[in-house]
């Protein structure tokens, strides 16, 4: 009766005891991919390294990757100030091969994913995740999460926020991003300047719109319209900028088109 | 045989195993049922917000204005949301039983980065939960392509384009719901006051310039311009290749060629407007011969091609215009008769910004065709790049 005990124990225990702490890391906390997406392919490389897969706001998930004979492990560990794979434990999976993920969404919601090693599979359902998205006719605009438009018992870190006039995306000459996108920090909106002929629009600062009125920077008119392969748009009469009725575009020492 | 020693030893260790494998099931149980809450707590969620972007109207009937029936006034509308959580008109269930559920607060406002939402605290089979209820409904994107900007009415004009830029949009005017959770927020006590006997669901319309832009940059927007209303209103040439530099100007908003607009045949063809076709006037533009008609209901399918409602018709709409500062309001409305000709695409006037008597208004040359005097109105409504 005793050998039948313990068997009956050992069995239970290798029924999914992981679930519900793998559940609760994905499904209620923002989750961020670390690696780059591996759309369903085992994750092996670098070999016998740790590597971190996703973190939310409270944890990481780290695994080790297999080497040689060694199998690799899954370790879910507690985010102090950042992520490290020997900081305190929640969950660890040992013997573990083939990890693999991938993420699914349909349209603006209903983004899911599924997690697989050893016999596990898993798909879960990430509430308070965002991912980023394309816009297009009819677009709301909102990040995918599984439900696009409810978060539940989400936390958010304290965010910064820009000052008005503070540039929050500067294009050089060679459009390449010298300050990088960051204008959903402006507290109050932001506009965009008439400076380099690039893909991505000009320079860009937080702000009221006040574009057109005297000494104010010219409304940009679009870098396609005027089919110009000049690298800057900033000159003296200008047509990339629209001003106000008896006012001209000029080019400032910043390389703003602003009119006069 | 075990001898008394060992049997006792042996009892102990039976019972400590006992012990191990309880300790072991009570744990699994309590994980158990926090996944089963888990489970209801989405299943909930999923269906609220189902009843949030399509509000199913005929169960709450306590909730909905009785002159103001369509969907869209509802649709992400924390006031509506609040009604029927309050009067338990929202029902869910999960494998056929009821999930039980009690609002604890007000919807309050968040400013969030880009998206504009409201914090619900609830308690949801006996746990509390803060959800944050995100509206997605009230926004539609400008599409990226050439677009034909009306500077002096229709006499001058001046093409741009967006590419590269996104450009969201108020899909309909500002109402007074939304004003008064601002002024909550903001504590503008005597925008509140103004604010508290009338209609929520009816459009916004004595706010002044200023008060429109601090209501829009409260939420990183800034107030609708004209040039971009003119993109989002007239109808493009070719809608499916935005490289398409045939820019002609349609006169409506929701129809290419404009003799298949009925309103063309009243405005340029001298018909009469009769009662056949007066309620297919007036649902594309609430003038002056829909007085009789509900105001909201008719406005809200008066639409674009690109998803913005309540474009022509009804009150006055204030559209920021620096490049050309005189017209800087769009002079479709119900103060104008159907047959008048300011029923078109980048038709504008001008408004001070401050005062709604006649003097503050500038209808250039269609004074002629003003019916209805005073008590004007403006609405306004915002937008965003990104």
């Amino acid at each position: 009766m005793l050998k039948l005990l313990i068997f009956v124990l050992l069995i239970s225990c290798h029924s999914n005891q992981h679930d519900p702490i793998l559940h609760s890391f994905f499904t209620f906390k923002d989750v961020k991919a670390s690696l780059p997406s591996t759309d369903g392919e085992v994750i092996t490389r670098p070999m016998n390294s740790w590597v971190r897969v996703f973190e939310n706001e409270d944890s990481c998930f780290y695994y080790k990757t297999p080497f040689r004979k060694e199998l690799g492990e899954i370790r879910i560990t507690n985010k102090s100030s950042k992520c490290s794979y020997d900081s305190e434990i929640e969950l660890r999976v040992e013997k573990v091969k083939g990890l693999t993920y991938k993420i699914s969404h349909t349209n603006k919601d209903d983004l899911r994913l599924t997690l697989e090693f050893n016999d596990f599979k898993e798909e879960y359902k990430l509430i308070n995740t965002q991912l980023k998205h394309t816009s297009k006719l009819l677009d709301n605009g909102l990040p995918r999460s599984f439900i696009s438009s409810i978060y539940i018992d989400k936390k958010y870190p304290q965010q910064r926020n820009l000052k008005d006039k503070d540039l929050c995306h500067g294009v050089n000459s060679n459009c390449q991003n010298v300050v990088g996108y960051r204008c959903e920090k402006c507290p109050a909106g932001f506009y965009e300047v008439v400076d380099f002929n690039c893909s991505q629009g000009g320079s860009k600062y937080c702000g009221s719109d006040n574009c057109g009125k005297k000494n104010e920077p010219a409304c940009p008119r679009g870098y396609k319209i005027l089919g110009s392969k000049l690298k800057s748009l900033c000159f003296d009469g200008s047509p990339a900028g629209l001003c106000g009725p008896g006012l001209r575009t000029f080019c400032n020492e910043d390389n703003i088109l602003i009119c006069i | 045989m075990i001898k008394g020693r060992t049997r006792i030893k042996l009892k102990i260790f039976i019972i400590f195993l006992l012990f191990l494998a309880g300790l072991f099931y009570f744990v699994q149980k309590d994980e158990l049922t926090r996944l089963q809450h888990s489970e209801i707590l989405v299943e909930f969620v999923e269906l609220l917000s189902n009843e949030w972007k399509y509000p199913e109207l005929q169960n709450s009937i306590e909730c909905v204005d009785e002159k103001i029936k369509k969907r869209d006034h509802y649709s992400c509308n924390p006031t509506y949301l609040s009604c029927i959580l309050k009067n338990n008109y929202f029902n869910p269930k999960i494998k056929g039983r009821p999930i039980e559920y009690e609002l604890h607060s007000q919807p309050k406002l968040l400013k969030r980065r880009n998206k504009r939402s409201y914090q619900l605290n609830m308690e949801i089979e006996g746990k509390d939960h803060t959800l944050e209820i995100v509206d997605g409904c009230r926004e539609t994107f400008l599409p990226q392509r050439f677009y034909r900007f009306f500077v002096a009415n229709r006499d001058i004009k001046t093409d741009w384009d967006n590419f590269g830029r996104h450009i969201y949009i108020d899909k309909y005017r500002v109402k007074n719901w939304e004003v008064q959770l601002w002024a909550q927020d903001q504590k503008r006590e005597e925008i509140l006051t103004r604010y508290k006997s009338l209609n929520p669901l009816e459009s916004a319309r004595d706010l002044n310039k200023e008060e429109m832009k601090q209501y829009c940059e409260f939420f990183g927007k800034h107030v609708l311009s004209a040039q971009i209303f003119d993109a989002a209103t007239i109808h493009p040439e070719e809608i499916d290749n935005p490289e398409s530099k045939l820019l002609r100007g349609s006169y409506y908003s929701w129809v290419r060629r404009n003799s298949m607009a009925e309103l063309y045949s009243v405005q340029f063809e001298n018909n009469d407007i009769t009662e056949e076709n007066l309620n297919k006037l007036c649902v594309k533009t609430y003038g002056f011969e829909c007085l009789h008609l509900s105001k909201e209901d008719n406005l809200i399918d008066s639409s674009s091609w690109s998803g913005i409602k309540e474009v022509f018709g009804g009150d006055f709409q204030y559209l920021k215009n620096n490049i050309n500062p005189s017209e800087n309001l769009f002079l479709s409305s119900e103060y104008f008769t159907l047959k008048s000709k300011v029923h078109t695409t980048g038709q504008r006037g001008g408004w001070t910004g401050d005062g709604f008597t006649r003097k503050e208004f500038n209808f250039k040359e269609f004074r002629e065709d003003l019916k209805k005097e005073g008590d004007f109105g403006v609405n306004f409504r915002c937008m965003r790049y990104r």
